[in-house]
Parts: C-alpha cells; structure tokens; sequence
C-alpha cells in the first residue's frame, strides 16, 4: 500500500543507483536489507537489460511502503514523481 | 507490553481446546500428543518443548502448549500445508493487508528448499513474514520427528509447511524485525567457494586461501557454539553450527552458508539476558508475534531467565523472510 506516495518510475536513475551499488544508504527495514542482497546480484546478471531487477524493487516499496517508507524517503526524497 | 495482551503464555491442552472451541484464532508450540488432541478450528502448531514463557522465562514443558493469539482486529485470511512445489509461491493465497506465519518441519525437504531458495522466490517479500522450524527435544532428536499441524483439517505433517495468512485492518500493518546478539569478530573473511557451500561444508576460503574449515577451527581454537556471522546491509545473519564430523572433516550448520557472502566468526556475548533487553526496546508496536533460537535457551543458559518481553517458542531455526539461527524474530503490529 503505498497510500499518497507515487513510487518513482522505473526509469529513475535512483534505482540503478542503488541495484549498482554506486549509492549505498544505510536501510532501516529488515526486509531491504535482505533483499537487497539478492537484488544486487541479480542486476549485475541481468546486465544491460537489469529491467525486471528494478521493477522487483518498485514492486517491494509499493507493497510495503507503510514500513518501509523512511528507507523511501531516504533514497528518493519524500517524492516519488 | 506482553504478547497480544497476555500475562501467561503456556496452557494446558484443556484450556486450549476451550481457546479453539470459542473460535479463536491461535498459533501453537508444544509436544506432538498435545497438538494432535486438539479439536479442528482455526489454529496452527508445531512441536517444540522449549519456550520464551512471560510466567517463567525459558521453560522445558512437555505438558503444556504454548499460545500466540493473533492481535486484536486481525483474521485468518487463509491457513493450509504447503508441499514443496507449493511453497514458493506461499505468497499467493495471502492478503493485501497483514503478514504470514510459516511454520516447517526441521530437516524436511521444504525447510531445505526455504533455506537454500526462499530468497529467490518472487512475492517473498510481499508482506511482513516470520515462523520458525519444528523440533523435538533435544534428547529425541533422530527419535522423534518434528512436524507441523494445520488445524483447520486437524492435519499434521512431516514434509509440508504450515501457513497462516493474517490479514490486518486498512489502520494497521505489520512489521518483522529481528534481535542478534552476535557481531562479526575481527577475525579472518571466510568466503565458500560455488558447491562448496550450503547445509554441510568441508572447504573454506580464509582471507582467500583455501582450506578445511575443520583445521581452522581447531587451529584457531574457535568455540563452535558462536555461528559465522555475515553483514547483509547491516543486519547480521548467522550461520550457526551443528555437528563437526572429525572422520570426514565436514561441518554440518543449521542454515546454509551462501557462496559468495563474506563470513566472520562472531564475538562473544557476554551476558545474553542484558543483551536482549537493551537491543529489543524501545518498540512502537504492539508485539504480535516471537520466537527464538533454541542454541541461544541452550548455550546461554536461558532457562529462567528472560529476553526483555519477546517469548515464544526456542526453534530449531527461525524465519524472518529467510531462514535464521541463533536469532531473536518479532512481528509487531503498528498504527498508521
């Protein structure tokens, strides 16, 4: 549920960012912090079409914003676009 | 605060019959006789006789069972065993709203497939999830057989997992943590090779060189009751273990060691009951649901003694998304 929030588009240079590892905030939500461990490898893998990789991650704020949602605002800014 | 408002946490089958009866809705830990008397409703156990107790600390109790009532407002959107072709899509039967409960019978082959590929399967990280696998006591291991009971057929099982779906109210949703006492050491990086790892290794890369874990550990003197400890972006995860086979040199843990993850011993904990109650609080929900690992009751001597206000059954593993050993898991409920 991400209630108000618009999770930002998929290509939003933030999210490969993020899968590259060329940003590296500091998670706060158990959940993050794992998938991300998976995530990451799977979008090296995936190179140069990481496409389902970031739309994982889209898909992981989207269900679980309410939790998740100061890791979010973390990375994005408080705005999804 | 207490689990779901309760003072008291074990009970004796009766009075579980009569929770069940008047339609409660439950998740349960006790001896396999105890689960297997009681009537059908809308309840989910699993075999373990060691506990988290409010009333007592950690408590051994072959007589009792121990209850988890789902909080206040929430409802069993869905409960039935999962095979091990069913289980990676455990996410699909579940609720837009809430979290679920998984419970696996240890050393079957769904808790061997949830350790090594949960992570992998897609919808797993859906909603909140947490569980913990199913013993026997520690004198019956290889006698007695762990299993998991889906209470809605009064159906038990060795080689399915059990899964309750909660759903939650639009106000309220849930959120998994863990509690880990252990730290990476200052000790050497230990990395396994592709097919050296998984549930039983023999071959280990120590700061890159390759060798017998069993001679490092005899070597450095390791006190094998401390798992290996990896840094998943900052939450620990241990690899805890089992059994040291000096015939054949291979180490046997109790969750699989990844390829490619960086290891270190972990430090050692000092007073384990401090240390629980200083990481758990302070929290903002309401808790929903706990358990923990039964090397911690073991190694730390927590019989008696408490960890901070999470009780719940002490595992044979424990799940937090994945598979964890010598962790502390809770779900809470929060308030939009």
């Amino acid at each position: 549920m991400t209630g108000s929030v618009q999770i930002a588009p998929a290509g939003d240079e933030r999210w490969h960012a993020l899968l590259s590892g060329r940003t590296q905030p500091a998670y706060r939500c158990l959940a993050l912090r794992i998938l991300m461990i998976r995530l990451k490898g799977d979008y090296v893998r995936a190179m140069p079409h990481p496409d389902a990789v970031v739309e994982e991650l889209r898909a992981f704020f989207r269900d679980n914003l309410r939790f998740a949602g100061d890791d979010y605002r973390n990375i994005f800014g408080g705005t999804g676009r | 605060m207490t689990v779901a408002g309760l003072e008291r946490s074990l009970f004796d089958r009766d009075a579980v019959a009569a929770m069940i009866a008047a339609g409660e809705a439950l998740i349960l830990a006790g001896e396999e006789h105890l689960l297997a008397s009681l009537p059908a409703g809308r309840w989910i156990g699993g075999t373990i006789p060691y506990f988290m107790t409010a009333e007592a600390g950690g408590t051994f109790d072959r007589e009792r069972l121990f209850v988890q009532r789902l909080p206040q407002g929430a409802s069993v959107h869905w409960q039935g065993l999962l095979d091990r072709d069913a289980l990676p899509r455990l996410d699909a039967t579940g609720p837009d709203n809430g979290y679920t409960v998984i419970l696996m019978p240890s050393q079957s082959e769904v808790h061997r497939d949830f350790a090594l590929h949960a992570i992998e399967w897609p919808g797993l990280f859906r909603r909140p999830l947490v569980g913990w696998v199913t013993g026997v006591a520690l004198d019956q291991v290889g006698i007695d057989t762990p299993r998991v009971f889906d209470g809605a057929t009064a159906t038990a099982s060795a080689d399915r997992a059990v899964v309750m779906h909660v759903a939650l109210p639009d106000d309220r949703h849930a959120r998994v943590d863990i509690v880990n006492l252990f730290t990476q050491a200052d000790g050497p990086a230990l990395t396994f090779d592709e097919g050296d790892g998984g549930f039983t290794v023999e071959h280990v890369n120590v700061d890159g060189v390759r060798r017998r874990l069993v001679d490092h550990l005899a070597e450095q003197g390791i006190d094998t009751r401390l798992p290996l400890v990896a840094d998943y972006n900052g939450a620990m995860i241990n690899v805890a273990i089992a059994n040291i086979d000096a015939a054949t040199g291979r180490v046997t843990f109790f969750a699989p060691a990844f390829p490619g993850t960086i290891y270190r011993f972990a430090a050692p904990v000092e007073d384990y009951e401090r240390a629980f109650a200083a990481q758990i609080a302070p929290r903002t929900g309401d808790l929903a649901f706990g358990c923990n690992c039964i090397l911690n009751y073991n190694y730390a001597g927590l019989e008696g003694r408490h960890t901070g206000d999470v009780t719940g059954p002490m595992s044979f593993g424990e799940i937090a998304y994945i598979l964890l050993t010598q962790t502390l898991v809770y779900l809470t409920i929060e308030r939009d």
